[in-house]
């Protein structure tokens, strides 16, 4: 049997057992299989995820008879850092990659303006690395990596003096800031990790900035202001779909047609599409992503959950077409877009405050803040109408029961009553399910 | 443009430390270097053959270090690695500043130079792509730079461990001035609304102020130690904790699953499959405070959960469906 290695290189692989034990929380690797997981498959990724996740901070497990059910604590009363961002730092890589990475770090360090030639580079890591070259020629794995460097944007190369320079050290790319500003960027970056998706690259400059601060002797202040914050019903597992996000979010920004491998609702099979991103919605309450997408004049939404992959074409589009679309998309009140202003149908409600847990300001205006171009007609001190128009009625009634006995759809029109009966009827589903027979 | 890069691997911050550590001491023992792979979960058999070169295969090894003597490692290249960033952290920092809320700690002379930070990679996200939907935007973006300036007080405080002065104006319309010490900065998504926790020296009490409503912020030159106050907010969560957790059925749909899941995922909680029901079973565990958006949550998810325990929020399910129901029978 292999020795096991917590590195991997599928990220879906980690993804997809995070989101079992995450997101839906504690199954023995016996109930895992309901989600089609193997039990040797189950033990090895829960070994991993101990890795990853700490097991002594996030890692619990609890006990069911003979079964033992792991589960991800968080108290969000008291901790600030998202579990799931771990899983980011798992990837793998070959001893030769990691050793060039380092050296060529070490080389450009140590050189006069942190510069250095192909040549000096490549003789410099020859000679450290003696026995491991003697028999082998490694020039094709130094460029590779020196080139990959160059990607991310470790490394540059100037051309007129035919260099490559350590471009993005934190001194040389904050020189312009005082440490006080520093601080304060430190500081806004450990908010908006936790307020403002998408943020797994937030998390990488959270502990880039850390190094440079503790090296200046701000051990106190980066410890004080990792206790400073306090973030509550924030959702965690959005980070496992990020890696597409970022792919999906550059192939629209750029003008690029996608290739998506997408499992439909109620299917097993993985499908492909070409087809055009148009935009992404986030799902704030939820924590889910969604795609929307134009695929041959068809507006598709795809949950991000069921995306396996993204590949960003070399075929373009022109990115005008944003402008027909996104008015469309901003005034659905979720996910569901019709392709024309007709796809939308009128409803009434009418919203009554006559107990004395909610204030009629407080409804007023969430209703205001939530239903975007709303007509809203205040009809007494505890009553007001709202007609609305809506893409779908399905997506709307979970906000509508959030609000309980204080809105009632009206009767106004052919959808307006469609929306009230089945609401009327869900509720007395309800009432059956609590066997209240009504 | 990859985010899950092996750059940022837990295995590559072990290896920046053995690098910095070996170079800033002239050399680093193997005992160091397990302690550093153990630090960052690295500690496996695999892992520490690699950094030691201990494979018989060649290219397993690392050949990072050389055996100096018989305790001592050094580096083979001796130089250090300085604190670097990737593009893709410039380019999350330079989107930050689209966001209302940038303010709140950056002023504006900071946020021009982010913008100008030069990026290797010239590419841009454009932040209009992406859509929030299915939440309340409270704070406007005009009304945040006047916020920001109260927060910088009180996370000034907080960090400092000093003492403000301050007039809270509550919702409605009560004012009361105290002096006390900022403990937490609190954002909720729900509301979004940012709170400061603030002991009261005068009352020993917490309380939770809408930084908006705070007035009349001072910085006072009293300094405190924070132990005896964060022991007592222990205390007082502890004491929050509702006495038994809610116990849900959500039907065996992926649909109505992952819903469930998704809305009660920032919740303690945990689950099993109830395989004679054909139903899942989820516990949740919660905070007195937090009933009213429990409850809230439960109706939002409909007919797909039911309240199996306590009692007496399964009672408040009923009654206020009931209520629903009798509103539509009324004439309105």
């Amino acid at each position: 049997m292999p020795e096991f290695n917590p590195f991997i290189n599928d990220f879906n692989k980690l993804r997809n057992f995070s989101r079992l034990v995450y997101l839906y929380g504690c199954y023995s690797r016996e109930d895992a299989e309901l989600f089609q997981i193997g039990k040797r498959t189950f033990d090895e990724e829960l070994r991993r995820m101990r890795v990853f996740l700490k097991e002594d901070e996030y890692l619990s497990v609890e006990r069911d008879g003979k079964k033992v059910l792991p589960c991800v604590v968080e108290d969000f009363f008291k901790e600030v850092e998202n579990p799931l961002i771990n899983i980011y730092f798992s990837k793998t890589s070959t001893p030769l990659q990691t050793t060039l990475f380092f050296m060529i770090l070490q080389i450009l360090n140590s050189s006069k303006d942190k510069k250095a030639s192909t040549n000096e580079i490549m003789d410099k890591i020859y000679f450290a690395l003696d026995e491991r070259t003697k028999d082998k020629a490694i020039d094709s794995s130094i460029k590779r990596t020196l080139k990959e460097m160059q990607n991310v944007g470790i490394i540059k190369f100037l051309r007129k003096e035919k260099v490559y320079v350590l471009s993005n050290t934190i001194e040389k790319l904050f020189s312009g800031f005082s440490i006080d500003e520093l601080k304060n960027i430190y500081l806004s970056v450990l908010f908006f990790i936790n307020t403002n998706v998408p943020n797994v690259p937030g998390w990488f400059l959270k502990e880039s900035l850390e190094k440079y601060l503790l090296k200046n002797g701000e051990e106190e202040f980066v410890k004080e202001a990792n206790q400073l914050f306090w973030f509550t019903y924030v959702p965690h597992h959005y980070v496992l779909d990020e890696e597409l996000v970022w792919r999906f979010w550059q192939a629209a920004s750029s003008g690029r047609k996608t290739k998506v491998w997408y499992y439909p609702r109620g299917k097993n099979e993985c499908k492909e599409y070409i087809c055009i991103p148009l935009r992404i919605i986030y799902d704030v309450k939820l924590g889910r992503w969604y795609f929307i997408v134009l695929n041959e004049k068809e507006i598709n939404t795809l949950p991000a959950s069921r995306v396996r992959k993204i590949e960003i074409l070399d075929e373009t589009f022109d990115k005008n077409i944003f402008k027909e679309y996104w008015k469309v998309i901003e005034k659905c009140f979720f996910v569901s877009v019709p392709l024309r202003k007709t796809g939308f149908k009128k409803v009434k409600l009418r919203f009554i405050l006559d107990d004395k847990e909610a204030s009629f300001n407080f409804v007023l205006n969430r209703v205001k803040r939530e239903l975007k171009d709303a007509k809203i007609d205040i009809v007494s001190q505890n009553e007001f109408v709202v007609e609305y128009e809506l893409s779908n009625l399905k997506e709307f009634k979970p906000w509508l029961r959030s609000f309980s006995h204080r809105v009632v759809v009206e009767d106004a029109s052919e959808d307006s009553s469609k929306l009230r009966q089945e609401i009327i009827e869900e509720w007395k589903e309800i009432l059956r399910n609590y066997g209240d027979i009504q | 443009m990859e985010i899950f890069s092996n750059i940022k691997s837990t295995f590559y911050k072990a290896l920046e430390e053995i690098i910095n550590t070996a170079y800033k001491n002239g050399g680093i023992t193997r005992r160091g270097v397990q302690e550093i792979l153990q630090k960052y979960n690295c500690n496996f058999p695999s892992l520490e053959r690699r950094v030691l070169d201990k494979n018989e295969e060649e290219n397993k090894n690392l050949y990072l270090l050389k055996r100096e003597d018989d305790s001592l490692l050094t580096l083979r290249i001796d130089a250090p690695i300085e604190p670097y960033a990737i593009d893709i952290e410039l380019l999350w920092l330079k989107f930050i500043t689209s966001s209302r809320y940038v303010h709140l700690f950056l002023e504006d002379e900071t946020i021009e130079k982010i913008k100008k930070l030069k990026v290797n990679n010239n590419f841009l996200f454009d932040p209009g792509i992406l859509l929030p939907k299915n939440y309340s935007k409270v704070v406007k973006r005009e009304w945040v730079k006047e916020i920001g300036k109260k927060l910088r007080i009180l996370i000034h405080a907080a960090l400092e461990k000093k003492a403000i002065n301050y007039t809270y104006i509550t919702r409605s319309g009560h004012q009361f001035k105290e002096t006390g010490i900022p403990v937490k900065i609190q954002y909720s998504l729900k509301d979004d609304l940012l709170y400061a926790i603030i002991y009261s020296i005068s009352s020993h009490s917490f309380a939770k102020c809408v930084v908006q409503n705070l007035h009349d912020l001072e910085l006072t030159s009293k300094k405190f130690t924070v132990t005896e106050i964060s022991k007592k907010y222990e205390e007082f969560l502890k004491k929050s904790q509702a006495p038994e957790p809610i116990i849900l059925e959500v039907m065996n749909t992926r649909n109505a699953l992952e819903r469930a899941f998704c809305l009660f995922s920032s919740f303690k909680k945990s689950a099993r499959f109830l395989r004679e029901k054909n139903k899942h079973q989820l516990t949740i565990y919660y905070y007195t405070f937090e009933e009213a958006e429990v409850l809230s949550r439960i109706l939002y998810l409909g007919k797909d959960v039911v309240v199996i325990s306590p009692e007496r929020i399964r009672n408040e399910i009923i009654s206020r469906v009931k209520k629903a129901l009798e509103r539509y029978e009324e004439k309105v």
